[in-house]
């Protein structure tokens, strides 16, 4: 049957329209893919060789002849510096930071600092600690600042009541020294407005090296430095939700919002270390990714799962786990047996138990039940030298490398609005 | 209809130049890690004069692995540097982790001291060595491969024991592992590709990740006298002083011509105040004190710490460094110990980091 021009013309109209439009669907769900795809391939995973808008501590120690107590003559007094460097060149940048204080006290938190229940008096416990003291600070273009732990940095270079000749703008803030002494915790830093809202900018370049020294004279000096692990910025929403590490992790309350979206946190934390021996021993410090740093409880009663695969230089492997409850600070070879050196020769870490000198620890936070903090865990790794027992002669401190992708679960920081400046 | 077509054709183009772009922008200049594997292992710092270096290098996946190292020797004589380049393989099975010391290398033998399954006969280095080590992951037969599997670590120091006087002093960096690129999903983003098999590594985000285009530092003012922490910490007046030590992005092991690049770069210091860092030259390697006039007086600030952007002048052919910095801190009564930091790799356009392609040329075997 022989069609009309004009009927065959309106077919072909419908024909090529229906096509095009097609086409435009296909092309645009390619479009779609591909920015879908972006999002995920910058969704890289916290690093600690690129500046970032939310950088991670994890290892903060303090000892000092100034503590309680205090370090005597002939013992090993500690601090950690504090290199906090603003990258933009052009532009002043607000950031807020809390010190994240995981001492351990007899009986209750305002008891003696100990470290085991060895520490305390009789009938008491040793209790684990879990205490947050904010600070905020205004950093010039491209200015950078060093503090000790110890003692914080009360007025900032550029402050207009510490004026300098290059300064263009005026910094601010009173950095607040860490709470006690001894201190053992972590410093996080997140790069905000002038509201404190989390900003979409990656700024921050922080860095820290744990100093030690004898009291007096005639012992060891240590010094070890680590970057910061940094988490880049990659959206903001109004609200006040927490600061998300890749996403909300899966039980968040309904209708959460991330103020703040940053990189995921590693799924497989990977660490290269000499095994123990009698002169050298390595420290892991984990701590996880999620915290809650607006009601403190909320996360002393959070622990997550570390799992631990261990190779040596035959291949040969080795599992172990541990319970990362808030702050995590262990030598290798007590991660499996009791603490303190009279088990080490039966540890999995241990070089008599592997045979061999060297080895890698592979560490995944194993997922629990969904909540609204996620278990992402994030570390680094200190190697002592000298016989065990003593001061070391000397130490080492690396940045865990990741081995794994990232945390496809996300994981969530929950902060209090307005940092406390206070006295 | 050839309007309405090239209508079409445009707003197809826009979407997905957007979303390719979009892509591009979010994946790019990534490929630099400290922390990730990679297919190109470099070791800026490696060194036998009195400390050693001990090396160790994983491989993260579940397949053997090959790889080919070069040392290059960062030594000078009357002023030409030497560029020695010592080679060996390693093959490691799956997620084997290896070690050795540069001074002792590592023999193939399951009776010797160094226990663990061999990667491979390693040499040593010579007494006085100063330089660098790169890994290249290969086949078998020895053509470049772009898994991203390895990672490594190394120890520079010694350790004499205690007692007046000795040296006691170790720090520790992680390799900068360079991924292959593989494909567009990789490391490289839109750009990326697969790795051909010659014997040139292109830097370029196509076959291997481009050089980030500077380096950040964080330092302790040279000449500033006391630091303030070490110095309060109850063992009287300590001091730090700190050592740069760098690479250029590249090499060429096939003609054995050192790649050498000029660098300068900016300081600033607490109180904001700007210090050009003058152009100083890596012939190969450069291993330097920050207090030296090489960098013009630059890390001598007025106030105690400061922090430096370090990139390659924008010339043809000048390409970024990569490296590490050492600092000495030194107490009142003479005991010490080092710190070495991996450096922040700049990808900051407006602070003139702009990434820069470069190339590895390795020895043409086949």
């Amino acid at each position: 049957m022989t069609r009309e021009g004009t009927e065959r013309s309106d077919e072909m109209r419908r024909v090529n329209a229906n096509g095009s439009a097609s086409q435009l669907r296909l092309v645009t769900l390619a479009a779609a893919a591909l920015v879908m795809l972006g999002t995920v391939a910058s969704a890289r995973a916290a690093e600690s060789d690129y500046v970032a808008g939310y950088v991670v501590l994890p290892k903060v120690v303090v000892h000092t002849t100034g503590g309680t107590p205090a370090v005597l003559a002939g013992g090993q007094a500690v601090d950690t510096l504090i290199q906090i460097t603003n990258t933009n060149q052009t532009d002043a940048i607000n950031v807020d930071c809390w010190w994240v204080n995981a001492n351990s006290h007899c009986g209750t938190d305002t008891g003696p600092i100990c470290n085991s229940n060895a520490d305390c008096s009789p009938g008491l416990q040793c209790v684990p600690g879990w205490a947050v003291l904010d600070f905020t600070m205004t950093l010039t273009p491209g200015q950078p600042i060093g503090f000790g732990a110890a003692s914080g940095l009360g007025n900032l270079p550029c402050d207009p009541i510490f004026p300098g000749p290059g300064c263009t703008g005026n910094s601010s803030g009173n950095i607040r020294p860490v709470p006690e002494d001894p201190f053992r915790g972590e410093l996080k830093c997140v790069q905000v407005d002038d509201n404190d809202n989390p900003v979409e900018a990656n700024d921050l370049k922080v860095e820290a090296t744990i100093i030690s020294t004898t009291v007096g004279v005639g012992g060891s000096t240590t010094a070890a430095t680590y970057n910061g692990i940094g988490f880049e910025a990659t959206a903001t929403a109004a609200g006040d939700g927490p600061l998300c590490l890749g996403s909300l992790p899966p039980g968040s309350p309904a209708g959460s919002v991330c103020t703040g979206t940053y990189a995921p946190c590693p799924n497989i934390l990977h660490m290269e270390h000499p095994f123990d021996t009698p002169t050298l021993s390595t420290e892991l410090v984990l701590v996880p990714c999620s915290e809650d740093l607006g009601e403190p409880s909320n996360s002393a009663d959070f622990s997550v799962t570390a799992q631990m695969l261990v190779y040596n230089e035959f291949e040969q492997r080795f599992s172990t786990s541990s319970r990362v409850q808030c702050y995590q600070s262990t030598r290798l070879s007590d991660i499996d047996t009791r603490p303190g050196t009279a088990d080490d020769a039966f540890s999995v870490f241990s070089a008599g138990v592997q045979g061999t000198a060297v080895g890698q620890t592979r560490i995944r936070g194993v997922r629990g039940p969904d909540g609204r903090l996620g278990y992402g865990l994030i570390g680094v790794g200190c190697s002592s030298y000298g016989p065990a027992g003593s001061a070391p002669l000397a130490t080492t401190a690396f940045n865990l490398q990741n081995a794994g992708g990232f945390r496809e679960e996300g994981d969530a920081v929950y902060y209090t609005d307005f940092p406390n400046q206070g006295p | 209809m050839s309007t309405v077509k090239g209508l079409r054709t445009v707003v197809i183009a826009g979407i997905l130049g957007t979303g390719l772009a979009l892509y591009a922008g979010a994946a790019s200049a990534q490929g630099f890690s400290t922390e990730r594997p990679g297919s190109i292992l470099i070791f800026p710092k490696v060194i036998n004069n009195g400390q050693d270096t001990r090396i160790q290098i994983t491989n993260t996946s579940n397949s053997m692995r090959n790889a080919h190292c070069f040392y290059t020797n960062g030594a000078s004589f009357n002023g030409q540097p030497l560029w020695q380049v010592t080679d060996f393989d390693l093959v490691l099975t799956r997620q084997q982790p290896t070690s050795w010391t540069a001074s002792a290398g590592r023999p193939v033998n399951p009776q010797d001291s160094q226990t663990g399954l061999d990667p491979g006969l390693i040499p040593p280095v010579a007494d006085g060595f100063t330089g660098s080590l790169l890994c290249v992951e290969v086949d078998v037969g020895g053509a470049p491969v772009g898994s991203n599997s390895l990672i490594g670590t190394a120890t520079v120091g010694t350790i004499e024991g205690p007692g007046i006087g000795a040296t006691n002093v170790e720090g520790q960096y992680n390799a900068v592992a360079i991924a292959a690129c593989n494909d567009p999903q990789g490391a490289c983003g839109a750009s990326g590709g697969a790795i051909d098999t010659d014997n040139v590594l292109s830097l370029d985000n196509v076959e291997y990740a481009a050089c980030p285009g500077g380096s950040y530092l964080n330092f302790v003012s040279e000449g500033i006298g006391e630091d303030p922490i070490l110095s309060g910490l109850g063992n009287g007046p300590g001091i730090v002083s700190s050592n740069l030590t760098m690479i250029p992005c590249g090499a060429d092991f096939e003609n054995l011509v050192p790649v050498s690049t000029t660098l300068n770069g900016q300081v600033r210091d607490e109180f904001e105040l700007r210090s050009s860092i003058s152009q100083f030259d890596i012939d190969c390697f450069l291993t330097a004190s920050l207090d030296e006039p090489l960098f013009g007086g630059a890390f001598n600030r007025p106030t105690t710490f400061g922090s430096g952007i370090i990139t390659p002048l924008s010339a043809p052919g000048n390409v970024p460094g990569i490296g590490v910095v050492t600092s000495l801190w030194t107490a009142a009564d003479g005991t010490s110990d080092t710190a070495i930091t991996n450096l922040h790799f700049c990808t900051d356009e407006a602070a003139d980091c702009t990434t820069v392609n470069s190339e590895i040329r390795l020895p043409n075997f086949r």
